[in-house]
């Protein structure tokens, strides 16, 4: 019996951009719906009740909420195809450590230069850039987070470069001056196809986030 | 030298988590205390990025944020297993371990906060503690079965911190709804023997935060 695979997504989500890359990694086929946020479908809300929210994996018709739980599931399940997370398991609790950091900060801060102006957008630009060059650090001279080819860090960040155009634009600075190494990196990423195909262009982030600024009475 | 050393506080519920998992798979250990209101070097050498406790040493090596530990000791520790092995199953006792370590500030901060943050706080609670009656425990006398897992684990602040925060506020969020699953939980897990025998002094606990809550307030 084929596997059925269906991903509930919203375009600009980082998070559905996580899992899009998983399955393109693997080569994994699956049926990919578009969710209108503002009008979620009924599958959304019988398939995470809890939460409502994308990206949802459906798996032969049982579902997996949560990016880094999809990323890791998806993992587990197609382990012979392009490993993500490393093998040994303390480099595994390091990659996780890194994922869960990611989690905690890059959103938050990167919503917090979009939505605020002044001193509150001033602290949030600060701690953006100070996270970003941590990441950088654990990067070091490696190619990829996960070492010689795309990893479990690599995929939890990159979609994060998706909205890095709105971010300057919305905060007046510039990420690649204060984080060449980290651009470098993304662009390194987006070379793969698995990466490119699913991330969409800054240009088309960045237009949405105007108009999210427009609908919320954003300056 | 321990194998195992475990830099903690007393009586921070993360701090016990790993006890928990590292007393369930009869994993010996070392814990060296940490005094959070003066850090040590060790601390701030073996975790730089956030500073906190818990933080495992196993060989010199360090992990950081609690459940981040117990997938690591999982996986080195295979015995008395604490998480599903089958794939989708281990995918929904992470689900309810992230929902646990996202929703359960929401009880911090009724104990931080008074006012309008603190009526939030208790709102959030509430809803908190309604999804885990309805969604997360169906049947089953523990998350994870007959035995207790990971999850379990993660939800063990509700089972032991959260009544004392009750006590020292006032606030009588798991009498206020409507929560009889959780209240059996709450029962059962107390009563698995690992976790009777390693949880902090009631009293002790009471007067400390206690404290705490008296001097959070002053300072406002």
């Amino acid at each position: 019996m084929a596997d059925e695979l269906v991903l509930l997504d919203f375009w600009p989500s980082p998070f559905g951009m996580r899992v899009r890359i998983a399955l393109a990694e693997k080569g994994i086929k699956h049926e990919y719906r578009e969710e209108d946020l503002r009008n979620k479908s009924a599958l959304l809300l019988q398939m995470n009740p809890v939460h409502k929210k994308i990206p949802v994996l459906i798996h032969n018709g049982k579902p997996v909420c949560e990016s880094l739980i999809q990323v890791q599931y998806i993992d587990e399940v197609w382990h012979d195809q392009a490993p993500l997370l490393p093998s040994d398991p303390y480099q595994r609790a390091i990659a996780r450590f890194w994922a869960d950091f990611v989690d905690k900060k890059i959103y938050e801060l990167g919503r917090k230069i979009w939505t605020t102006k002044g001193e509150e957008q001033e602290a949030g630009k600060k701690e953006f850039i100070e996270c970003l060059k941590l990441l950088e650090g654990e990067l070091g001279d490696k190619p990829y987070f996960g070492g010689e080819n795309l990893g479990y860090v690599d995929v939890v960040l990159v979609p994060f470069y998706s909205w890095f155009l709105a971010y300057e634009k919305c905060g007046n600075f510039s990420i690649e001056a204060e984080c060449p190494k980290l651009i470098a990196w993304a662009k390194r990423c987006l070379q793969k196809e698995s990466v490119s195909k699913s991330l969409p262009d800054q240009e088309k982030v960045y237009g949405f986030v105007l108009q999210l600024k427009k609908i919320f009475g954003i300056e | 030298m321990a194998e195992v050393k475990l830099l903690a506080a007393w009586p921070s519920p993360f701090y016990y988590r790993v006890v928990w998992a590292l007393k369930l798979k009869g994993i010996a250990y070392e814990f060296i205390e940490e005094d959070l209101a003066n850090k040590s070097p060790l601390l701030l050498q073996y975790n730089p990025v956030h500073k906190k406790i818990p933080v495992l040493l196993h060989r010199g090596k360090p992990i950081c944020e609690s459940m981040i530990i117990l997938e690591y000791i999982e996986e080195i520790w295979p015995q008395n297993s604490l998480l599903p092995s089958y794939p989708y199953d281990k995918a929904i006792a992470r689900f309810w371990i992230k929902f646990a370590d996202e929703k359960s500030p929401a009880i911090w901060m009724v104990f931080r906060t008074n006012g309008e943050e603190h009526e939030k706080a208790v709102k959030d609670s509430l809803e908190m503690l309604k999804t885990i009656e309805e969604h997360a425990l169906g049947e089953k006398k523990f998350f994870g079965g007959d035995k207790i897992n990971m999850v379990d684990i993660a939800f063990g602040q509700l089972a032991y911190w959260l009544p004392v925060i009750e006590d020292v506020t006032g606030v009588k969020l798991l009498e206020a709804g409507n929560f009889p699953r959780l209240q059996t939980w709450i029962k059962n897990f107390k009563q698995v023997p690992i976790i009777k025998e390693n949880l902090p002094d009631r009293d002790e606990m009471f007067a400390f935060f206690k404290r705490r809550r008296e001097m959070t307030l002053a300072s406002k």
